[in-house]
């Protein structure tokens, strides 16, 4: 404290007198500030955040395809460009539940065998008079596959059973009008 | 973020009650009116304590934020910014011995004086934060704690006036009637 006076007797029993006379207890609970963790900004909005997410990634887990569907889709998308038949039509009928000896639907662009997660598939690419390209797969062995319908990755997309054996098929365009068309051949009509 | 500013406002109550309490006493007179500056300063602290940018002077800041607490609690008559004007109230009303003259004489000096006196004698609070805490210049802090411990002196060795004795006598509120 160089600059101010130095201390004297006086202040120090000003100091003692003070201390004395102003004691004070202990610090009230009152005073200290326990907000509850749900009341916090911050957890608040961490929780609000998850939900968000939460139901974000619920929707999009809703609007996504079964497993299958998405491997068909990315085979076609692979084999979009290939042409020519790799396999027998009677075969392919068969399994497209079109029976044995009738004609391939439309005018066929590729028909082929192929592995769709480990699984063997037949693969059928056909142009449909007022409809357009379509593709359709078949299992073999059958799979199971509930029917539905949407749109991922810019394609439409659709099971249907087949008329046959009624087992599933899906089908795959990128025109929605050619999906309709595809309907009226390969699904089973409804008694 | 929010759970940061709580554990240091808690540090704040936790290292700075005491000190506040204290004062808030001495300046107040009053116990229960001390009490209740000391939880409004809290209480505003707590709202504007983003303002506070340097921690170091976090008690300077917070005695600035109760002198004005007692500002607000304290009657305008008893509000003496004139170093002249002496406060005769009596020293802390209860549990205080007869033989302690000098908080006895500190009630009867200029709350100016007080609080200068206050902040030296109750903290040893350096004069930069002195200064800090009663928004003073450092030099004015030097002349007026100077000033302040002379008319401590006086108040302690000059006898009390007797409108004072006579309020003590007869048990009179500590407080300057209105």
């Amino acid at each position: 404290m160089k600059d101010r006076q130095p201390e004297e007797e006086f202040d120090l029993r000003a100091r003692a007198e003070f201390s004395l006379a102003y004691d004070v207890d202990g610090i009230p609970t009152r005073l200290f500030r326990r907000t509850p963790v749900l009341a916090r900004r911050g957890v608040q909005l961490a929780a609000a955040m998850l939900l968000a997410v939460g139901a974000a990634a619920g929707t999009f887990l809703a609007w996504r395809p079964p497993e299958l569907v998405r491997g068909a889709i990315e085979d076609e998308y692979y084999e979009r460009t290939l042409r020519g038949s790799f396999i027998d039509t009677p075969t392919l009928l068969t399994h497209m539940g079109l029976g044995e000896h009738g004609p391939v639907p439309g005018h066929a662009q590729l028909m082929r065998p192929c592995e769709i997660d480990h699984r063997l598939a037949y693969h059928l690419t056909t142009f449909l008079d007022k409809g357009g390209l379509v593709t359709v797969f078949a299992f073999d062995p059958p799979v199971a596959l509930e029917e539905g319908s949407g749109t991922w990755r810019g394609v439409y997309w659709q099971v249907v059973r087949s008329r046959g054996d009624g087992r599933p098929l899906i089908l795959i365009s990128e025109k929605k009008q050619a999906l309709v068309v595809a309907h009226t051949v390969f699904a089973r009509i409804p008694a | 973020m929010f759970a940061s500013s709580e554990a240091r406002y808690n540090q704040w109550v936790r290292d700075h009650y005491r000190f506040l309490f204290r004062s808030a006493w001495a300046l107040t007179g009053s116990r229960a009116m001390a009490e209740d500056v000391v939880q409004d300063c809290f209480t505003n602290a707590w709202k504007c304590r983003d303002q506070l940018r340097e921690p170091a002077l976090a008690r300077a800041w917070l005695f600035q934020i109760m002198r004005r607490s007692i500002f607000r609690h304290l009657p305008p008559c008893q509000i003496a910014l004139d170093e002249d004007e002496e406060d005769t109230r009596a020293a802390p009303e209860s549990g205080i011995d007869d033989r302690l003259d000098v908080v006895r004489g500190l009630g009867r000096i200029a709350p100016i004086h007080r609080e200068v006196l206050v902040l030296h004698y109750f903290d040893d609070m350096p004069t930069a934060q002195i200064a800090e805490a009663l928004e003073i210049a450092p030099g004015t802090v030097l002349s007026r704690l100077a000033r302040a411990r002379q008319a401590l002196k006086a108040a302690v060795t000059s006898p009390p006036a007797p409108r004072e004795e006579a309020e003590r006598s007869s048990n009179v509120t500590a407080l300057k009637r209105v």
